[in-house]
């Protein structure tokens, strides 16, 4: 115990393991502490027109389903929809109707949008007889916010990699790891000493965000837990292999940096566009952070009821690791 | 305490580094390991200290084969002074003795601050991290590190590397006190001037292969030309002659004058060394 | 020139044993393999309309519409929030969301949830850009690696190269080397440059296809040429003013997520700051983009605030370089 106090002194100090364990927790407050930034308006539809153009009615209807921006000519409301950035649908006036122009490079919802909205605007009177039973987002859900708050929380725990990793890889370069070699201590016990600075960094960065922007309720606070420490154990694992095999400060920067797209990015890709019960988001599951990213979106959405199967894949990732690594470290 | 036969150790199929070095260390003895750069001093440390396995031929310490003999009391019972003072730099002299006597029995270890002042370290640098102390403060704290455990068998490399003269003396004296102590010293160093005062026995390494081993007097002794050089004034002007130690037996066989100087023609360590090896330290 | 020559395969020689091309090898096949086994594949559905419709009391073979069994399978599929269940089990239908969080998407669903109801079709629409999905998933993507590739790996590579003679200390020995600083500085630009221009024909010709690629190349490879060399001069200023690569690698982290994500944010998803404009990584990503879309070239402004940097940071590296050629320690 009192050996980790001074390696955690030590990590302490070393800039770079504190911007890792700060900047999740920044980043954190931020999302939380602008209430003003609406990120579900980012996913809202967007439709242009021209100015003077639409009739006050058109306006109001297409307001009420998406946000319109006005363009000075048509010249400019075409290079707006043409823009590669935006989704944004081109619509003019058609006598009593709406005509609509595509920049033809969109995604099928707009698209779909785009070709049904002439019809949807002149079926606008027809007045079928429905109730409506619509779930309210609770007060801090946000699509988008809760992306954000996974995607930090997601990097806050596999940054755990870099706490471990640097500090093997710093005490390569002061020269520590020879003085390590000669004292009374076994492999065993190292490998532990580094896996529990990993861990420590990971957990507490990790919670520490969550504290500032995640709201769940007491009885789901187990499951993140665990998911948290299962995450920053497997983080942990990989700073160790990255720790053990990298040669230098630059090689261990580099291989952080691959690994921190490769566990971030098929998550969200993955969330994002595969349909939950297709093969490819199942294959997914071949990336730990995905379990602990899927776990974490539905904690945030409310779908908790998958919790079980996520801490499973994570721990069968984590008993693999460990096998695979004491395999790699002690060959070596 | 240190029984080496017949050692040998390749780096690779081409290079062969040791060329089966034997020699023993007895308890309590200051052993020094003099070679120049590249001739396999540190290779033979690292064995010695268990750092490097794969040799040939075989090294026992406490009576035990070194390759089998890497468990935590045979860890327990040395300290190494490496070349280099590696430290944790973002802690201080204070918390890195203390984080690494936390390995030892807690009977075994010393007082951090205690032996820092023991090695004169500036006491307003105890808490400062190692990343602002000069190379000789580094020096100081790498020497502590070695002591803290009370290691039987003490592996010194250069340990005055880096340090000014009355840094030097001290480092001597320190040393001198672990003698008295009983430790066993192995030291590895350049410098003649620690070799002569310190040593009991030195062994020169060149090129893989012990040139010489015995105490440096009789080293000195051996090589010496047995003459002396007289200066003397005759007729208000100087003049030097060279005799044979055997020729003071009897009167001088010269007239003197009046005699200014007598310089006796042993050869220094260094001499002794390049006599043996064909090559100086430094090359 | 002699001189200028040996600085040239020395730097070249560098680059190769810091493994910098295999890097950038194994970058260019892990940006091509996920543009083209990922990002073109990607796609955004429209809204799910799921109808419970026991009775049969609508029309069976409707568009966009897909059937549940009981209210609790519509309640299970509605809860994307994306879907729009209809539940008929009831006396009176019932429209059935999870919000969306957004009122105006949840307002849009509801009335493409009773539309689709209605028979809906999909009728032609006027298209009035020059791509289809795919080329534009293609240019865009390709572009936005290249930019990322250029302002944030490729220049961590860099410093990494730089860094290393720095801590051999042979930055120093150029101190008193009889060469001009500017030419030490100018040997590192040719060959990080010749080597960002290579990855840009790699990752264009890859990733766009060829035959396209000929039309942008010429514009794509001058604004690369830019972008190299202005993050060449600020890696090599903070390299040398730097004292080691942990800081320097600091100073990166701070540079890709505080300066690179708010322009990505703005390209990818078209929201507009004002004080983007002021922001100068976005002036170059847009002339980056543009260039692979064939939209007019950027202002003569652009080109001389471009050539007006590149100078004052040339000026800076030699001062940097200097100062640390003078260092002690």
């Amino acid at each position: 115990m009192r050996r980790l106090k001074y390696q955690l002194k030590n990590i302490r100090r070393d800039k770079l393991c504190l911007l890792t364990f700060l900047l999740p927790i920044v980043v954190g407050a931020l999302i939380r502490a602008l209430p003003a930034l609406n990120f579900q308006a980012m996913n809202e539809i967007s439709f242009g027109s021209v100015q003077g153009d639409l009739s006050e009615e058109m306006s109001r209807w297409l307001q009420d389903s998406g946000n319109l921006t006005e363009y000075e000519n048509v010249k400019e409301l075409k290079a707006a929809v043409n823009d590669p950035a935006t989704q944004l649908i081109g619509v003019l006036r058609a006598g009593n109707g709406l005509r609509v122009f595509l920049s033809g490079d969109e995604f099928e919802m707009y698209r779909t949008i785009g070709e049904t909205l002439p019809q949807l605007y002149e079926k606008r009177a027809d007045r079928a007889v429905f109730s409506k039973k619509v779930i309210p987002a609770s007060e801090d859900f946000d699509g988008m916010k809760s992306l954000l708050i996974v995607i930090t929380l997601v990097t806050a725990m596999f940054m755990g990699c870099t706490f471990n990793s640097m500090n093997m890889i710093g005490e390569k370069e002061d020269g520590v790891s020879l003085v390590n070699q000669i004292l009374p201590m076994d492999a065993r016990t190292y490998i532990f000493q580094k896996l529990a600075l990993g861990c420590i960094g990971g957990i507490a960065s990790t919670l520490a965000t969550a504290f500032l922007c995640v709201r769940i309720l007491p009885r789901q606070m187990a499951f993140l837990f665990l998911l948290v420490t299962l995450s920053a154990y497997f983080a942990s694992l990989i700073g160790l292999l990255i720790g053990h095999f990298s040669s230098g400060m630059m090689a261990g920067i580099g291989c952080i940096k691959i690994i921190m797209i490769l566990f971030l990015a098929p998550p969200i890709v993955f969330y994002l566009l595969t349909p939950a019960d297709s093969l490819a988001y199942r294959l997914s599951y071949l990336f730990p952070s995905s379990a602990a990213f899927y776990g974490l979106m539905g904690l945030l959405n409310g779908q908790g009821e998958k919790w079980l199967l996520h801490l499973g894949i994570l721990f069968a990732h984590a008993v693999f690791l460990t096998i695979v690594s004491k395999k790699a470290i002690f060959a070596s | 305490m240190i029984e080496a036969k017949d050692l040998t150790f390749s780096y690779n199929k081409e290079k062969q580094a040791l060329h089966g070095l034997s020699f023993t260390v007895g308890d309590g003895e200051i052993f020094g390991f003099l070679g120049p750069n590249g001739s396999g001093k540190s290779t033979t440390q690292k064995i010695l200290t268990g750092i490097l396995k794969g040799y040939g031929g075989s090294v026992s310490l406490f009576g035990q084969e070194v390759a089998s003999a890497r468990t935590k009391d045979f860890f327990q019972k040395i300290g190494v002074l490496f070349e280099f003072p590696y430290l944790y730099a973002n802690l201080s002299a204070v918390e890195n003795l203390k984080y690494f006597a936390s390995f030892y029995p807690k009977g075994q270890a010393r007082d951090a601050i205690m032996l820092l002042e023991k090695l004169e370290f500036k006491k307003e640098f105890l808490r400062k991290p190692v990343s602002s102390y000069s190379k000789g403060m580094r020096q100081r704290v790498s020497m502590a590190r070695a002591l803290i455990s009370n290691p039987k068998l003490l592996f010194l490399d250069e340990p005055t590397s880096g340090l000014d003269p009355s840094g030097a003396v001290l480092f001597r004296r320190i040393i001198e006190e672990e003698r008295e102590k009983g430790t066993t010293i192995f030291l590895t160093t350049h410098n003649m001037a620690d070799a002569d005062l310190l040593c009991d026995r030195v062994a020169f390494i060149a090129n893989g292969r012990i040139a010489a081993l015995d105490a440096p007097k009789k080293l000195k002794e051996k090589n010496s030309n047995r003459q002396v050089v007289i200066h003397y004034e005759r007729h208000g002007k100087r003049e030097e002659k060279r005799i044979k130690t055997s020729e003071l037996e009897r009167e001088l066989p010269f007239f003197s004058g009046e005699i200014l100087s007598v310089h006796s023609q042993e050869p220094t360590l260094e001499d002794v060394f390049i006599r043996y090896t064909g090559r100086g330290l430094s090359e | 020139m002699n001189g200028f020559s040996y600085l040239l395969k020395k730097d070249l020689k560098m680059m190769l044993s810091g493994k910098f091309f295999l890097l950038a090898f194994l970058s260019l096949v892990l940006y091509s393999a996920y543009i083209n086994l990922v990002y073109v594949r990607l796609e955004q559905g429209r809204y799910p309309v799921y109808v419970c419709d026991p009775n049969s009391r609508t029309a069976a073979n409707l568009a966009y519409i897909s059937k549940a069994e009981s209210r609790r399978e519509l309640e299970k599929a509605c809860a994307d929030r994306t879907s729009v269940g209809i539940d008929f089990t009831a006396e009176k239908s019932e429209i059935y969301m999870l919000s969306s969080g957004s009122e105006k998407t949840d307002h849009y669903r509801e009335i493409w949830g009773k539309a689709v109801l209605t028979g809906i079709e999909n009728t032609k629409t006027k298209t009035v850009g020059l791509y289809d999905k795919e080329e534009k998933s293609r240019r865009e993507i390709t572009a936005e690696f290249l930019f990322f590739e250029l302002s944030a790996v490729g220049f961590l590579g860099l410093a990494s190269i730089l860094f290393k003679e720095k801590q051999m200390g042979v930055i120093r020995v150029h101190g008193i080397l009889p060469v001009r600083k500017s030419v030490f500085i100018l040997s590192k630009l040719c060959v990080f440059l010749f080597s960002d221009l290579l990855f840009t024909a790699l990752l264009t010709g890859i990733n766009v296809g060829v035959s396209d690629s000929f039309m942008i190349l010429p514009a794509a490879l001058l604004q690369a040429g830019i972008l190299s060399l202005i993050m060449a001069l600020i890696g090599l200023i903070c390299a040398a003013l730097l004292p080691d690569f942990k800081q320097f690698s600091l100073f990166y982290l701070v540079l890709a997520v505080f300066i690179t994500t708010p322009v990505f944010l703005a390209g990818q998803t078209g929201i507009s700051w004002k004080w983007l404009r002021y922001h100068p990584m976005h002036h170059l990503f847009t002339a980056m983009k543009s260039a692979y879309f064939g939209a007019s070239a950027a202002s003569v402004l652009y080109y001389v605030v471009c050539l007006g940097a590149i100078v004052l940071l040339f000026c800076g590296a030699v001062g940097a370089l200097r100062r640390e050629a003078a260092r002690e320690g």
